[in-house]
């Protein structure tokens, strides 16, 4: 029974967060109030809590019930505090764009699966047991660094100094501990089910950020094939956090591009709460948080000209994983990791040495990149298509880029970028990287190419909405006025 | 058009969906798990459970401990069950997560010592008291002058 209040208490604290986060920025009423607002409540309290409480930790808050209750008290009295100050235009009611008859049955019918789905998921995460043979390095170091907070009550650098990639932020393990905490002892059992329940939290907020702009009879069954892929579905329950990085990334993906549509900063706001979580859980998450920084605020000048320089703000997200660096400094441990050396990226001879890794992590990366789009999409049960898989592939993605482009030429600029820019900072460290460059790939590149295939998946409906001019029109969602950031 | 792409996307997310939801029922008529033992069970891969829960009742916590492997080929292997990856790494990380927070160090700074799959008597410490975890798996209090 404690276990199960405590799991409650554990969850209902994350949605509190998430939607006093949201009504500071004025969104919060935009999303209804039932499950789309739950979805989207929950995931964005996970990350803002996750992240305030990774910085409290590093400042030397001790980690126990009472201390994350209070950081959460602290986030809602803020949120509602400073929104009490604030005028903000009033939040644009959602207008979903009515289809045909076919239009909504398809709508209904991935609805009922992608429910059924969901439903079926969550079952199996909260009977099942968790998997240290599928999941080694959750055994390896992030359980042991999540149960060394728990024990400790916080970050002890003399406990974190002896698990391996000590120079890993400690978002998750921190939020694995708070379920520790609350649950009363080491249970890492519970996690898949808190992982599931944060996966499907991420489907429904997806849902509930594409509901104003993309017709629900294309978004329902895209995000279908998203939540019932057999890598979404088998990553799941992982305590690892390569697939929370990717929600995260994916969701701030979905946020920017939502700003370079609509012209209302708190995107921009909501946008930053995902880039700081995901660059406090891993390092890639610093990779993959930067140059979307960079490509949505480039976007936004050439969108909104000086107006789109509060895209700047977005950086301070991976700036977050600086006081992680500060933290470790401060206690003398190593900060970068062991299987590379950042600085190797700057000398020439080091690099022309090891072309030969670049070419093999490019074509395992495409490899892999395709296989998990293939496997999500329709198109995945042709089978293996060849050496016309990869071609087809990015001529499919040009293409609906290139169509998107017409309707919203900022949006599809900053998303295809950003693809580029991720393959190319993940195909740079396995060009810089020490270990042997097959079992480097073989282990690695399915948990980090997972990424940029989320946001690729959970981008697929407002680029086709976008392709297709199925995109509601500014007047249909209720705004009037010069496109220009408020 | 929009009837062949949606009629292809119900069909892939009716396939895929399929499996989980067959993983879901399974689930929901299978034996329930106690949480304690969810979260030791698991462990059987790398390790005897026997073994890793015993270390924990013996071992304070606030001792030091080391783990010393032997040949790695213990009775339990045998036993039905998930195939096992016994090898002295995914060993001793079993052992170091399930028994923080004791504190792990090499075995010439130890207060205990668990022997697995090995004799007390190899390891070339003097001990105290010997407890048996398991099928030749023991801990041992060593005297440190």
């Amino acid at each position: 029974m404690r276990v199960a209040l405590g799991l409650a208490a554990n969850d209902v604290l994350f949605p509190v967060v998430g939607f006093a986060f949201l009504y500071l920025l004025g969104l919060a009423a935009s999303f209804g109030n039932g499950l789309r607002l739950l979805g989207l409540s929950y995931l964005t309290g996970w990350a803002l809590l996750g992240s305030a409480l990774s910085i409290g930790l590093m400042l030397g808050l001790p980690l126990t019930i009472l201390s994350v209750v209070a950081v959460a008290a602290v986030l809602v009295v803020g949120c509602v505090l400073v929104r009490r100050h604030r005028h903000a235009p009033p939040p644009a009611d959602p207008a979903p764009v009515a289809g045909s008859a076919l239009n909504r049955w398809i709508t209904r019918i991935g609805a009922a699966l992608l429910g059924v789905g969901v439903l079926a998921a969550m079952i199996t995460a909260a009977r099942g047991e968790w998997n240290p043979a599928s999941d080694y390095d959750a055994l390896w170091f992030w359980l042991p660094k999540a149960a060394t907070i728990y024990y400790a009550h916080g970050l002890d650098p003399q406990l974190w100094r002896v698990i391996a990639h000590l120079e890993y932020p400690p978002l998750m393990p921190a939020m694995t501990a708070v379920t520790f905490a609350f649950t009363g002892g080491f249970h890492p059992s519970l996690i898949p089910f808190q992982q599931a329940l944060l996966g499907a939290a991420f489907v429904v907020a997806a849902f509930a950020l594409l509901d104003r702009f993309v017709p629900r009879w294309l978004s329902i069954p895209a995000l279908a094939l998203l939540g019932t892929a057999p890598w979404f579905w088998a990553k799941l329950e992982s305590p690892m956090p390569d697939q929370t990085l990717a929600y995260l990334i994916a969701a701030a993906m979905l946020t920017s591009a939502i700003w370079l549509c609509e012209p209302r900063t708190a995107w921009l706001g909501l946008a930053l709460v995902f880039l700081a979580a995901a660059s406090l859980i891993k390092l890639e998450g610093v990779l993959f948080g930067t140059a979307l920084a960079v490509v949505v605020l480039g976007a936004g000048l050439a969108r909104y000209r000086r107006a789109g320089a509060r895209a700047g703000i977005l950086l301070l997200g991976p700036g977050a994983i600086l006081l992680w660096h500060a933290w470790l400094g401060w206690h003398g441990l190593r900060g970068s990791s062991p299987d590379y050396d950042l600085a190797k990226l700057a000398d020439p001879g080091f690099l022309e040495g090891r072309t030969a890794r670049l070419h093999y992590s490019l074509h395992a990366m495409a490899r892999a990149g395709n296989r998990l789009l293939l496997d999500a999409l329709p198109l995945g049960g042709l089978g293996p298509l060849g050496r016309v898989e990869t071609p087809a592939l990015i001529v499919g993605l040009c293409a609906l880029l290139f169509f998107a482009g017409r309707r919203a030429p900022a949006v599809a600029a900053a998303v295809g970028l950003w693809l580029v820019l991720a393959v190319a900072s993940l195909a740079a460290i396995y060009w810089i990287g020490y270990p042997p460059i097959i079992s480097y790939v073989q282990v690695t590149v399915r948990r980090v190419e997972e990424t940029p295939a989320m946001v690729t998946m959970t981008l697929l409906p407002l680029l086709l909405a976008l392709a297709l001019r199925a995109t509601p029109t500014s007047r249909q969602r209720g705004e009037s006025g010069p496109e220009a950031p408020d | 058009m929009v009837a062949i792409v949606g009629g292809l996307t119900i069909w892939t997310v009716a396939r895929h969906g399929a499996t989980v939801v067959q993983a879901g029922y399974r689930s929901l008529v299978g034996p329930g798990h106690e949480v304690t033992n969810s979260d030791l069970d698991p462990l059987t891969y790398f390790a005897s459970t026997v073994a890793l829960s015993g270390a924990r009742d013996v071992i304070p916590r606030d001792a030091s401990y080391s783990v010393v492997a032997g040949t790695i080929k213990p009775p339990f292997s045998a036993l039905p069950g998930p195939s096992l990856t016994v090898n002295p790494t995914s060993l001793e990380y079993a052992f170091r997560l399930w028994l923080l927070p004791r504190t792990y160090v090499p075995l010439r700074q130890a207060q205990w010592v668990i022997a697995y799959d090995i004799s007390p008597d190899s390891l070339g410490v003097k001990y105290t008291d010997m407890v048996v975890l398991g099928p030749d798996a023991f801990a041992v209090k060593v005297v440190r002058r």
